[in-house]
């Protein structure tokens, strides 16, 4: 039985795969996808501009652009690329649980939490650059590990261009590193050799993260630059015990569940985290406490001293930390630990089983009915109210509200090149596409109100306050 | 629209609400599982891990009935 304890990981490996490309095009587009595949869809210097009026840096549409043009700008293709991250990372992952020496169940099992966990699966079919960033994270940690400096800088550098959260990652690795590195010293000093310092990797360390920071520079002046121009509709609210604790099971248990399961879920959760890092402190395991609650904890601070910046979708590069961690302290507990950890874990196979069942890409789980497409700029700004006449050619409705700003710059919408037409201007017949939620200006809500009142509906639906639809209206 | 908003935000409240009681029973078992049976000699560390463990699952479920009736 022993010698097919190699081949596990492998199985484990098949399965994820299995599961992060079943039904990959089950659901449309939602908004942030939607916002993908136009951006893959422009030609490369205007996807350039509309990146800079975005709060996210280039990377990862440039993989994009490049993929949709082999293959096709298709919901598969989009997504394919993000399964392929994510496999790429838990490869990475296993091979970096191997590099922490650790035992072969532990790995096993840190392996099987992270390819079943419902975030991990989720993000691995969304058409974003989450599971990039999934994948990076652990190289980065991967190359701090191994003193493989050339390869950290060009990991950082990637990251720092993928995603900003790359930042509060790469500052908490190049904490662990530079820790790492000076403890070294200690026992040279003794052994009485000479340039200690430079006998170090604490110069190759500097150099692998400083130089990308430099790098980065550039995108850091772009980024600026929007946060003055986005701040007048910047769309994360401010931060409360509450929302960080939702925050938190949203990344952590994953959020596509039917709202009884959520208080279930939510305490198992919070048990299962403060075990964890009450063990990973006991345990001495500074560096993967260090990665696994740092970036929360960096991001509430920053959000606290400067802006809201706490999203959770970020944080996901601290799921393969946890997973060590959780996997550790489960195959070192005693029996009753193991039953209470089956139960704390439950939840979250549960949740995956939920995610499948109910709609694999839980993202569109409200507007399943939306044709992939031809709709797509309806997704593009929650608060706008669009036309859409000629699928291929869809017109945004300026109604001449001065409160309407939606989430994008007046840059990206610009790039992105769609044409917009006065309320005075409508054709005869138009197909009429809106949504309306508690946040939509009052200007905006009146405009939806009087267009929709005489229209004919081709699909509404209306959930948790919120309502959107297609309209077949007269002008 | 007002009122949307404020039941929108009320709607918000409630769900942190519910979070913040449930992180504080989560805190409450695990302190009470793994502190404080140490205020106690050796003979009596089960029982009270028991009897926190026994107290939180009444605690939770009595909750639990109520949301979901709420719900």
């Amino acid at each position: 039985m022993k010698r097919y304890t190699r081949i596990y990981p492998y199985m484990i490996l098949v399965a994820g795969l299995v599961l992060r490309l079943w039904d990959l095009t089950n659901c449309p587009a939602w908004y942030d996808e939607a916002f993908t595949h136009i951006m893959a869809g422009l030609p490369l210097g205007q996807m350039i501009t509309a990146t800079a009026g975005d709060v996210h840096p280039p990377l990862y549409y440039l993989i994009v652009w490049g993929a949709a043009h082999i293959a096709g700008n298709s919901m598969f293709t989009l997504r394919l690329v993000s399964v392929i991250f994510s496999m790429l990372g838990l490869l990475a992952f296993h091979r970096l649980t191997g590099l922490l020496s650790l035992s072969r169940s532990i790995r096993l099992l840190a392996l099987i939490l992270l390819t079943f966990h419902p975030i991990s699966t989720f993000y691995a079919q969304e058409a974003r650059m989450y599971a990039l960033l999934f994948f990076l994270v652990i190289l980065q940690f991967s190359f701090m590990w191994e003193r493989r400096w050339v390869l950290l800088g060009l990991v950082t550098l990637a990251g720092f261009y993928t995603h900003n959260y790359m930042l509060f990652y790469t500052a908490l690795v190049g904490l662990v590193g530079l820790v790492r590195e000076l403890k070294r010293i200690v026992p040279m000093y003794r052994a009485g050799i000479d340039g200690t310092f430079s006998h170090t990797g604490v110069p190759g360390l500097v150099a692998a993260l400083g130089m990308p920071a430099l790098a980065f520079v550039p995108w850091v002046l772009v980024l600026l630059n929007q946060m003055r121009t986005i701040s007048d509709h910047y769309w994360i609210r401010p931060i409360t015990f509450g929302s960080v604790l939702l925050d938190c099971l949203q990344i952590w248990a994953g959020w596509n569940v039917p709202d009884w399961f959520y208080p279930w879920a939510a305490f198992t959760l919070f048990v299962g985290l403060l075990v964890l890092l009450g063990t990973g402190l006991q345990n001495r395991r500074w560096s993967l406490v260090l990665l696994a609650f740092g970036p929360l904890a960096l991001a509430v601070a920053g959000s606290l001293a400067w802006k809201p910046i706490l999203l959770f979708r970020g944080l996901i590069g601290t799921l393969p930390f946890l997973a060590i961690l959780a996997g550790e302290v489960i195959i070192k507990s005693n029996q009753l630990g193991k039953w209470i950890s089956a139960a704390l874990i439950l939840p979250m196979f549960l949740t995956l089983i939920w995610q499948i069942g109910v709609n694999h890409v839980g993202a569109s789980k409200g507007t399943a009915k939306w044709p992939e497409f031809t709709g797509v700029t309806i997704h593009l700004d929650d608060e706008s109210l669009v036309i859409s006449g000629d699928p291929t050619n869809n017109l945004l409705l300026d109604a001449g509200c001065p409160e309407a700003g939606g989430s994008l710059s007046a840059t990206t919408r610009a790039a992105l090149g769609f044409r917009s037409v006065k309320l005075a201007d409508l054709p005869e017949h138009y197909q009429f596409a809106g949504t309306l939620t508690p946040l939509s200006p009052p200007c905006q809500v009146k405009i939806y109100t009087q267009i929709t009142a005489n229209a004919q509906p081709v699909f509404v639906e209306k959930k948790e306050l919120a309502q959107w639809g297609i309209w077949n209206a007269k002008h | 629209m007002t009122a949307l908003y404020n039941a929108y935000v009320a709607y918000e409240n409630q769900v942190y609400f519910v979070l913040v009681c449930l992180f504080g029973m989560a805190l409450a078992l695990v302190l009470g599982w793994y502190v404080m049976p140490l205020l106690f000699s050796k003979q009596y560390r089960r029982f009270v891990r028991y009897f926190v463990l026994g107290w939180m699952g009444i605690i939770y479920a009595v909750l639990m009935v109520g949301f979901l009736g709420a719900v």
